[in-house]
């Protein structure tokens, strides 16, 4: 595909995106990338932003199923995943496909369920299978999982362990609108919802191509070097306990290869890489108690990194 | 684009405050010189700013204006105006530099093209290319050199200036926001624009104003300036040594360490030449009071020769010296305070001894002046009775001619100069204590003695009064000079004494040879004491020379031994500033030497600092044309540029990306051609692209914005 149809193909999708969900529309860019990236979102808000909308439009844009797991404490790891049900006239097991068999999946209130049964859904995420009754299922492709988390309530939460968190390519923030699209929702609401008349702008074939195309964007030396320095520094700054892993030096490079890519560009710049930094970054650190206990939080850190790092701009001397 | 109604309100605006200050400039034309009828002028300056507003045609401009001039000039010198004869004969004049015979019309017509010229180039820079900054700060320096040097008060011209040049600066600053710009945003703008400019005007016409910080510099350039045009022809550093001429005191000295002549004095004299006693406020000069000159006969006694009265006040020595002289200068030098009997030189018939000046010059037998080689002098070792000293408390009835003479002083004296007098002498009893204590008074720390940087006093300034008041620093003629002055304000005779210190003692063939230069050339203080004569005194600081002393009031021989002391302490200091000339002998040789080194290094560091300073400008246009003589690949050029934007004060954060940086780069310069650059430098450096026609393709952006850099 020539970079203009992508870059089109996307701006569509996008678009579409912007009709239902108003003024979003860097979250849906990015929910955009972990899509291409192959990886999933880890959206931290208060319930009532539009998350759901969010993710349902995206899903309605490319065609795709979309399925939504309410996540409680009662809930069981046959709940996500399905389980075999005993049919007594065929008098065999047969297999009830759990809401995780769907290419576009909503966990919502991820951390309220146990570990038990969030360990079931991150399995997924991360191996792109399930194990039921001992027998491994794939999951379709596309997959995509946006778990969504409410940073207020702590009360009977299961909070998701670091190395889970690992698994999200990106978190981010929904945000509240500003007054202007607060008021574009309210009138909105009054109404229709756009939302049922969205037509795919994407086919699924067409969305695995770029997926395969995300892998072509070039990731230069130098640039590579780059997101290899940014990670050492967060696992060597005294402020932070736990620093970036290895893999969050391969999700940063995916993800700014997919944002390339939205870019309509098949290589990846520096700013691709500062842009992405605090989304890919911020979960995946943990902070000395000191810092947490002053007014400093992982995203002003890692500015504080990027700022200091300098970018690679020399040409390797030939 | 802004309305039209808009760019001509602005034009408008820029036009009446650029005439606002180009009038501040013709206010002081019509102050501080002889041109009449300003009003014709500034008339002339709106209408020739008005030709530029109505943007008319530039035959018509010329029309208009050649046109005022001629009326103009009709009415104020009613002939025929410029005849082609008039105007070749100034032109003429103008060639051969007799500028001042230029005719009044002519130089009317010259004073209309300048104004011509001068509003032409406001409506270029302030109008056209939005630079106020030479035009305004010109006006101010202007200002500030009128202020200063001539009659004209600038003080209210000052405060209009600011408040023309900082409309014009918020006006300018509007359009360079808004390129599109309202009528109602200007209102606003100049609304609030006029409020802090009267606020901050008002506040600062309100706020108390430090005096000045630096001491005045006028005196001191007028002193360098009068010393430049000087009628004594002297440069501003003049040589060490010694001169006739004392009317004009004051300015550096150079050492000079050439030879004036040997002696075998003993003990250390000074040797003295002669001594002034009329003091002009600028320096001395010799009296005629005292009777004219009369010869003395080779070899005679020298009796009229006062040095000191009554000889039996004095305990004396005979002794003798002989003079080897090695740069004739046509006087006899002979021991300061010491009685001197007879001078005995080969071919001299007489010596012409004249009273005012105390000076004695060789003469042949038909009374022109004899050169002279050798000479010996014979003279008694005066010793002076303190105690009898101390007994001078006034001037007896005798000395009426002489305090006349020797308490003289111009009125140009300052009061303070009398007052610091009487402070020094009011707690002493008599006149050798008071002498005393203002020769002490030299010795305080914040008297510097030094040779360099010494100003001349100004036009209506007192030489003494500079020193004693505000320079502080200087040589002997300073020191004595102001002894003298201090002691005639405190009613006490003195007079200034001139020649050479004793010089350096070298033994040549077993025989004590005192060495004198030009570096010993000298002056200090004659005081005298009713009864017993002239007695020396030394204010200069690092100097020190004392009339040998007994005290009667004690036994003789205690006092021989005290008296011996005292000869044995000043002879340390005596020596150190011995060496210290010395010294200053060989530095002198040696500046010498390196003067053209040091002018040469001074020219290189300057040049070197000045192609630094205005790196900016030349750099740029170094890089442009080397890089298109090499054939350079883009991403070299990009290099290059960046380096030169950083060179002019762009610098690139550690972690910002080129393309933050370019979208700096372009908001600064407001262009969109660093990220062009930047766009295909990307390609090269993150994707791996190859250079290919990038640097033909892009080498005309990247010129533009070399160029900007130096803008």
């Amino acid at each position: 595909m020539m970079q203009e149809q992508i870059h089109l193909k996307l701006e569509k999708v996008l678009n579409n995106i912007d009709r239902v969900v108003s003024g979003k529309r860097e979250v849906a860019e990015l929910s955009m990338v972990a899509l291409l990236a192959g990886g999933h979102v880890l959206l931290e808000d208060v319930p009532g932003v539009g998350k759901t909308v969010l993710v349902k439009a995206l899903a309605k844009s490319i065609g795709a199923t979309f399925k939504r797991i309410q996540f409680t404490p009662d809930l069981l790891p046959s709940d996500v995943t399905g389980i075999s049900v005993f049919n007594t006239k065929e008098q065999e097991f047969v297999f009830r496909p759990g809401p995780i068999m769907g290419h576009i999946i909503l966990a919502d209130e991820i951390n309220r369920t146990s570990p038990k049964t969030q360990s079931a859904l991150l399995e997924g995420m991360e191996e792109a299978s399930v194990t039921i009754d001992g027998e491994t299922r794939k999951l379709e492709q596309p997959f995509f999982v946006m778990a969504t988390q409410n940073p207020i309530e702590h009360e009977g939460t299961y909070p998701l362990p670091e190395a889970q968190l690992d698994r999200f390519l990106l978190k981010l923030k929904m945000g509240y609108p500003t007054v202007e699209e607060e008021m574009e929702v309210l009138r909105r609401a009054g109404s229709y919802s756009p939302l049922q008349e969205l037509q795919p702008v994407l086919r699924l074939e067409e969305l695995l191509q770029l997926q395969a195309e995300v892998k072509n964007v070039v990731v230069d030396d130098k640039v590579k070097a780059y997101i290899i320095d940014l990670a050492h520094r967060t696992r060597n700054d005294s402020r932070i306990y736990l620093g970036a892993s290895p893999r969050g030096s391969i999700a940063l490079m995916k993800a700014a290869q997919a944002y390339a890519l939205l870019r309509s560009r098949d290589y990846v710049l520096p700013d691709d890489i500062q842009y992405l930094v605090p989304f890919v970054f911020s979960h995946r650190l943990i902070l000395q108690p000191e810092a947490q206990y002053s007014a400093e939080n992982a995203e002003f850190i890692l500015q504080d990194i990027l700022s200091t790092t300098s970018v690679p701009v020399k040409r390797v001397a030939t | 684009m802004m309305p039209k109604r808009v760019e001509n309100i602005i034009q408008l605006f820029i036009y009446v405050f650029s005439f606002f200050l180009l009038t501040e400039w013709m206010r002081p034309v019509s102050e501080l010189t002889d041109t009449g009828n300003m009003k014709v002028f500034i008339l002339f300056i709106i209408l020739s700013l008005a030709v530029h507003f109505f943007s008319l045609h530039w035959f018509a401009r010329f029309v208009v204006l050649i046109g005022y001039i001629a009326v103009i000039a009709y009415m104020l010198y009613d002939d025929a105006l410029f005849s082609i004869r008039e105007l070749g004969v100034n032109i003429a004049y103008v060639w051969s530099g007799d500028w001042v015979l230029m005719t009044n019309s002519f130089r009317t017509l010259l004073f209309f093209a300048l104004l011509w010229l001068v509003t032409y180039l406001i409506h270029y820079w302030i109008y056209m290319k939005s630079n106020l900054f030479f035009f305004f700060s010109m006006t101010i320096i202007l200002l500030a050199v009128l202020d200063t040097f001539t009659i004209y008060d600038a003080s209210t011209a000052i405060v209009r200036v600011v408040i023309a040049g900082v409309m014009i600066l918020g006006v300018m600053k509007l359009v360079h926001l808004f390129p599109a710009l309202s009528l109602r945003l200007l209102g606003k703008w100049s609304m609030s624009l006029i409020v802090m400019v009267a606020f901050f005007v008002s506040m600062g016409l309100l706020l108390p104003k430090p005096g000045p910080q630096w001491p005045d510099p006028i005196p001191f350039i007028q002193s360098f300036s009068e010393q430049a045009k000087g009628e004594d022809s002297t440069a501003s550093v003049s040589k060490v040594g010694y001169s006739e001429d004392d009317s004009k005191l004051g300015g550096s000295i150079e050492p000079d360490s050439s030879v004036v002549f040997y002696h075998t004095a003993t003990p250390d004299y000074y040797w003295k030449v002669e001594s002034k006693n009329v003091y002009t406020g600028k320096g001395w000069v010799s009296s005629v009071g005292e009777g004219t000159a009369f010869p003395v006969a080779n070899g005679d006694e020298l009796t009229e020769l006062e040095n000191y009265e009554g000889p039996e006040q004095v305990a004396a020595k005979a002794l003798s010296a002989s003079v080897s002289i090695i740069e004739d200068q046509g006087h006899i030098l002979y021991p300061a305070g010491s009685y001197l009997k007879n001078v005995k030189a080969e071919g001299v018939s007489f010596f012409l001894y004249e009273p005012n000046l105390k000076k004695l010059t060789p003469q042949t037998a038909d009374g022109t002046l004899q050169d002279i080689s050798e000479y010996i002098v014979n003279y008694e070792q005066s010793r002076y009775d303190l105690a009898q000293l101390r007994k001078v408390t006034e001037a007896d009835e005798t000395m009426d001619v002489l305090m006349d003479l020797y308490t003289q002083l111009p009125d140009s004296v300052p009061s303070r100069v009398y007052d610091l007098a009487r402070e020094l002498t009011e707690n002493q009893l008599n006149w050798y204590d008071k002498a005393k204590a203002v020769e002490d008074y030299f010795d305080r720390s914040e008297f510097v003695y030094s040779k360099e940087d010494i100003p001349y006093p100004a036009k209506d300034q007192d030489y003494v009064d500079q020193f004693l008041f505000e320079t502080r620093t200087g040589y002997c003629d300073n020191y004595s000079t102001s002894m003298v002055v201090l002691l005639r304000a405190a009613g006490i005779p003195a007079r200034w004494a001139k020649g050479y210190t004793e010089g350096e003692r070298t033994v040549k063939e077993g025989e004590v040879i005192y060495q004198v230069t030009n570096n010993n050339a000298h002056s200090w203080v004659e005081v005298y004491f009713s009864g017993i004569g002239w007695i020396s005194f030394e204010p200069t600081k690092g100097f020190s020379s004392e009339p040998e002393f007994i005290n009667s009031d004690r036994t003789t021989h205690r006092d021989m031994e005290h008296a011996t002391v005292r000869e044995d302490q000043a002879e340390t200091p005596q020596q150190e500033e011995k060496n210290a000339i010395s010294e200053r002998g060989t530095n002198g040789k040696f500046a010498s030497i390196m003067k053209p080194f040091w002018i040469s290094l001074g020219i290189v560091v300057i040049v070197v600092l000045s192609l630094f300073f205005t790196r900016r400008k030349w750099v740029p246009r170094l890089l442009i044309t080397r890089c298109k003589r090499k054939s350079i690949c883009f991403s070299e050029a990009y290099e290059v540029l960046v380096k030169q934007l950083h060179r002019a004060g762009l610098k690139r954060l550690k972690g910002q990306t080129f393309r933050e940086y370019a979208a700096y780069v372009d908001s600064v310069y407001d262009t969109n051609l660093m990220t062009e650059l930047t766009r295909r430098y990307e390609l090269i450096l993150y994707r791996g692209d190859e250079e290919g026609e990038a640097w033909r393709e892009l080498q005309e952006s990247w010129e533009t914005l070399m160029r900007k850099t130096s803008s």
